[in-house]
């Protein structure tokens, strides 16, 4: 799988919201979740495995996931990460800051649109 | 409560390893993930293997970062546990001013304590090499000993070759009478040879020490005076080197010297 020119490196901090994003949908590992952002940004996010993994336990060491090792589809005992009420809760917030972030940030580079 | 402590170390430790051994599993699954995927899309197993962990990068580092988040969660915890802790005390004043006071009465008992240990135990002695000086201790049956002459002093000082010098001493209680003063005056004594003041490296403030020649048998008796007598006693005599002084249980003896302020 050759790396597509047009892919963005992740912006500061939006990493930890695009996997509670991700989460919505029901629990998954870590592999499952980094190919997830990928496909649903249409391959231009790439999630960085060095960033990943510390997101992940930095996400469940702020208790808005939680951890349990489970079987996975094909048999084999993977990590699986589900979001928390309090998960909800801060991706809530984070949502609407992204919004507010993103309007804005259009407002400035855009003014005429 | 030491035992506990150490307990609560040891799972500590234990819990640290196998949330390492966690995250090894985890990133093993991913990399398995990943290899199985590149598999599907026609790669062989090797190659599938080499191009996954390639593309996960730098395994070490991501431990390390990984790890740096949980000593992150492990400080705050400690800082919630303290603010925790300050509350409980502030809303129980009582508490913790006993607390408090026990607290202040052990270490001040320990300081005091320790204090007097420090100055008569373990300071060194004011003599040069002190820790090359030893105090041996004896105890003699009945009708043994240095002063019956049952134990030859000169024969052990001759033999006992683990030592420089040997000096034998004897305190006691001394009565003497002396023509400056009136009347029987008592003070402390002590008999020593006069290897004592090599080994201590004393120098006399007036007069001389004793020499081995003074403990020939037959010689004139002679004592020495400690400045603390010397001053209290005989006035700070300066002509006192050579007076003649009668101890009433030895007999006259002469002045020889007066040693400086602080030997003892």
């Amino acid at each position: 799988m050759a790396r597509e020119p047009t892919r963005i490196e992740l912006l500061q901090g939006t990493l930890d919201l695009l996997i509670l994003r991700t989460l919505v949908f029901g629990p998954a590992h870590g592999h499952a979740i980094a190919t997830e952002i990928r496909c649903l940004s249409e391959e231009v996010l790439q999630v960085e495995t060095g960033s990943l993994y510390p997101a992940l336990h930095r996400l469940e060491a702020n208790g808005w996931v939680e951890a349990a090792w489970r079987t996975s589809e094909k048999g084999k005992r993977a990590k699986y990460y589900r979001l928390t009420r309090t998960g909800r809760a801060q991706l809530v917030r984070e949502m609407s800051k992204w919004d507010r972030l993103s309007v804005a940030m259009t407002r400035v580079l855009r003014p005429a649109e | 409560m030491a035992l506990r402590t150490v307990y609560a170390r040891l799972r500590a430790l234990w819990h640290r390893t196998r949330k390492e051994a966690e995250l090894d599993d985890e990133i093993r699954f991913h990399l398995t993930e990943e290899a199985d995927k590149r598999i599907a899309a026609g790669r062989s197993a090797e190659q599938a293997r080499r191009e996954a962990r390639k593309d996960f990068g730098n395994i070490i580092r991501i431990r390390e970062a990984t790890r740096d988040v949980w000593g992150l969660r492990h400080v705050d915890e400690l800082i919630g546990d303290l603010r925790i802790g300050a509350r409980g005390l502030a809303k129980r004043p009582g508490f913790t001013a006993t607390a408090v006071l026990t607290l202040l009465i052990g270490i001040g008992a320990n300081t005091a304590m320790f204090s007097i240990v420090n100055e008569v135990l373990l300071r060194p002695l004011p003599y040069p090499d002190a820790e090359r000086i030893v105090h041996v201790g004896a105890q003699f049956p009945p009708g043994l000993g240095f002063r019956d002459g049952s134990i030859p002093f000169p024969a052990l000082r001759r033999e006992a070759d683990a030592f420089e010098e040997i000096v034998p001493r004897r305190t006691q209680g001394v009565l003497f009478s002396w023509g400056g003063i009136d009347g029987p005056q008592t003070g402390r004594g002590l008999a020593v040879s006069p290897s004592l003041f090599r080994v201590l490296r004393a120098a006399p403030l007036l007069g001389r020490l004793f020499t081995d020649a003074d403990a020939q048998p037959g010689t004139a008796r002679v004592v020495l005076l400690s400045f603390e007598t010397w001053s209290n006693r005989f006035a700070a005599d300066p002509d006192i080197v050579g007076a003649p002084i009668d101890l009433f249980d030895g007999g006259p003896h002469s002045v020889v010297g007066v040693m400086p302020d602080g030997f003892y």
